[in-house]
C-alpha cells in the first residue's frame, strides 16, 4: 500500500515536472517572439518603411514624367520602374502588377489594428500619421 | 541702326531675340515715318523746282529706306531666331524631364534589386522564425490541455500587440499580416515563402 502510494507521489511529481517544463518552453518562446517582435522587427520595419516612401516618391516623378511627356506630344516614355526591376519580359502569361510598395503589408509591432506601412489601418482606413 | 546692334548681348535667349524684334519693330516704325516725311518734302521740292534740296533729299530718301527695309528684315530674322530658341528650349525641357524621370527610374530599380532584397531577407526570416515560435507555443498550449493542466501560455500577439477594444481581437496576427513581395519574381512573395512562380519558372 505505502509502495503504492509511493508510485502514485513519484508519477504526479514527474508529471507536474515535465507540464511545467513544457510551460516554461511555452513562455521561452514567446518572450524569444515578443523580443523579435519589439526589437528586430520594428527596426528592420522603419528601415523598409523609408525605403517604401522612397519608392513611392520616385514612382510618382516618373508618372509625372510620363504625364508631361504625354502632354507635350512627345513619344518617349520611362517604363515603371518596377515593371523594369521585376520583369515579365519572357512570361508565357502576362500579370497585374502592382509595385512593391503597393503590395508589401508591415504589421505594427505595438498595435493590432494598425499597420506600419501602408499607413492605413487592417480595414484601409488612413491612419492619421498618413496625412 | 546695324543689325549687329540688334542682336541680344551675352548668351541669346528667347526672351532676349523677342525684345529685339520688338525694338526692330519700333525702329522700323519710326523710319518709316521719316521717310514718308521725305517723300513729302520730295514732292514739295519737284514742283518748287528745287533741284539742289531734290539731290539732298533723295539720298536721304534711299538711306531711309535701306534703314526701314534693314529694319523689318531685322525684326523678321529676330522672330524667327526667336521662335528658334523657344523650341530648343522646350525639346531641352522635354530632354530634362525624360532624364530626370530616367534617374528616377533607375534609382528606383537599383533599390528594388540591391536595398529591399538586403532589408527584406532578415524580415522574411523573422517571420519564419515566429512562426516556429507561433508553432511552438501552440504545440505546448495542446499538451498542457491534454494533460488536464489548466495552464495556457498567451499567443504572442496577445503580448506584443495586445487589443485595446474587444473587436481588436478578431484583426489578422502579425505573421498573418506581414507581406513581403519576392524582388524579382512579382507573383511570388518571400513571407510568407512561395515557391518560383510558374510563369517565372517557365521564362
Amino acid at each position: 500500500m505505502e509502495l503504492r502510494d509511493r508510485l502514485k507521489e513519484a508519477l504526479d511529481r514527474e508529471r507536474t515536472a515535465t507540464l511545467d517544463a513544457a510551460y516554461e518552453r511555452g513562455t521561452a518562446a514567446r518572450e524569444k517572439a515578443l523580443k523579435l517582435i519589439r526589437g528586430d522587427y520594428a527596426k528592420l520595419a522603419a528601415k523598409l518603411t523609408r525605403l517604401m516612401q522612397e519608392l513611392r516618391d520616385l514612382d510618382q516623378v516618373v508618372v509625372a514624367a510620363n504625364a508631361e511627356l504625354e502632354r507635350a506630344a512627345d513619344k518617349r516614355r520611362v517604363k515603371e520602374p518596377d515593371r523594369e526591376a521585376r520583369s515579365q519580359e519572357g512570361w508565357p502569361v502576362q500579370h497585374l502588377q502592382k509595385p512593391i510598395y503597393q503590395q508589401i503589408v508591415l504589421p505594427s509591432a505595438e498595435n493590432p489594428i494598425e499597420l506600419l506601412f501602408p499607413a492605413t489601418d487592417v480595414y484601409g482606413s488612413k491612419l492619421a500619421r498618413a496625412a | 541702326m546695324k543689325f549687329a546692334d540688334l542682336l541680344p548681348r551675352g548668351t541669346p535667349t528667347a526672351a532676349s531675340f523677342l525684345s529685339a524684334a520688338e525694338r526692330a519693330d519700333a525702329a522700323g516704325k519710326a523710319a518709316s515715318e521719316r521717310l514718308a516725311g521725305l517723300t513729302e518734302q520730295r514732292l514739295a521740292a519737284l514742283i518748287a523746282d528745287d533741284d539742289k534740296g531734290l539731290d539732298r533729299l533723295e539720298n536721304a530718301i534711299t538711306a531711309a529706306q535701306r534703314e526701314r527695309d534693314r529694319l523689318e528684315e531685322s525684326a523678321v530674322e529676330l522672330r524667327r531666331r526667336h521662335a528658334l530658341t523657344v523650341e530648343a528650349d522646350r525639346v531641352a525641357a522635354l530632354d530634362a524631364l525624360h532624364a530626370r524621370g530616367m534617374t528616377a527610374q533607375r534609382r528606383a530599380v537599383e533599390l528594388i534589386r540591391d536595398r529591399y532584397p538586403r532589408l527584406a531577407a532578415p524580415l522574411a526570416e523573422l517571420g519564419e522564425e515566429l512562426d516556429r515560435l507561433e508553432a511552438e507555443i501552440a504545440t505546448v498550449n495542446q499538451e498542457l490541455l491534454k494533460r488536464g493542466d489548466r495552464r495556457t501560455v498567451a499567443g504572442i500577439d496577445d503580448v506584443a500587440r495586445p487589443a485595446a477594444q474587444p473587436l481588436d481581437r478578431f484583426a489578422h496576427g502579425f505573421t498573418s499580416t506581414l507581406f513581403l513581395p519576392h524582388p524579382t519574381d512579382r507573383v511570388g512573395t518571400i513571407y510568407p515563402p512561395s515557391k518560383p512562380s510558374p510563369a517565372k519558372a517557365a521564362a
